[in-house]
């Protein structure tokens, strides 16, 4: 069985001296202008998710990036055969030359934002009739798109900002207790430090908020789901 | 970076979770990892955190001196 890390385009560059998951060896597939990036296990090998497994298969992807394009593969993905990975990297070869060729010479840096504001709790006595009942509710309803308009313009003081300064962009609202915004931004590699100093500006302009930045990583978020061949 | 709030190393595992487990490319293939797995992955590694000097891979983030309230 192979596990697969990261899809580029360099078959003429050479392998990182790093160690795949359970410290085995990488490989390449190459087919056609494509490489996958991958190492070979026994069937019974346990690749489950740990963070030791995550953090090896994000250092893999981190080396080959260093001089390389990548499509960073999701974590978990699996193949019987390295022809079953050769044969994918042909059927998909446009999909992944296009994908390839949106992220090249780009990496991602990650935004997180934390706010310690949580939606109003409901107040008042708990409602003994059913027109008392439908008010509270309309009232949580009304409490809870208010939350959401201002989480929405405070996540926008910072995302819209530092979009401008990104070839592309992903964001999430909310996405945790705690957390106002989780966002990617596609930054070219020349134009990091710049980014960054972006966003220390935007952190010191929203100084009620907890501005984190994180990265380069690869082009998580930018990467496509590529769709099973037809088999007709 | 050892000396990171805690608050900053959970987002350092958290950034890598959200990515590796929800985004990159899926290719036709096996997938070892269920929707269920995932939910579970993430409740695990939070647990890890407190043991895990995963702040040394918060790289090149905004330094936390410059970090409002830091």
């Amino acid at each position: 069985m192979i596990y697969v890390y990261a899809i580029t385009d360099r078959p003429d560059a050479r392998l990182p001296d790093v160690a795949g998951l359970q410290d085995a060896p990488l490989s390449a597939v190459v087919a056609g202008g494509l490489v996958g990036v991958c190492s070979h296990h026994d069937g019974g090998a346990d690749l489950r998710a740990s963070e030791q497994a995550l953090w090896r298969h994000e250092t893999v992807l981190e080396a080959l990036m260093g001089d390389r394009t990548v499509l960073p593969v999701r974590f978990g993905t699996r193949l019987p055969r390295h022809r079953d990975l050769a044969a994918l990297l042909e059927s998909a070869d446009a999909a992944l030359q296009a994908a390839i060729d949106r992220v090249r010479d780009h990496v991602e840096l990650g935004v997180r934002v934390r706010w310690d504001r949580s939606p109003e709790p409901s107040s008042g006595p708990r409602p003994t009739t059913g027109r008392a009942y439908l008010a509270a509710r309309l009232a949580e309803e009304q409490r809870g798109r208010a939350y959401r308009d201002l989480a929405q313009r405070r996540a926008d003081t910072v995302h819209l900002p530092l979009a401008e300064h990104a070839t592309d962009s992903s964001r999430r609202l909310l996405p945790a207790p705690g957390t106002l915004l989780a966002a990617a931004y596609l930054v070219p590699r020349e134009s990091v430090d710049r980014f960054r100093a972006h966003v220390t500006a935007v952190a010191h302009a929203n100084a009620d908020l907890q501005v984190v930045c994180t990265g380069p990583w690869p082009p998580y978020h930018f990467s496509p789901r590529i769709e099973e061949p037809d088999d007709a | 970076m050892s000396g990171l709030p805690e608050a900053h190393r959970e987002v350092a595992l958290v950034e890598l979770v959200d990515r590796l487990l929800d985004k990159g490319v899926v290719i036709a293939g096996d997938l070892t990892l269920s929707v269920a797995d995932v939910d579970l992955v993430h409740v695990s590694l939070r647990l890890l955190l407190s043991s895990t000097d995963t702040a040394t891979r918060l790289h090149g983030g905004t330094p936390p001196s410059q970090l409002p309230g830091s």
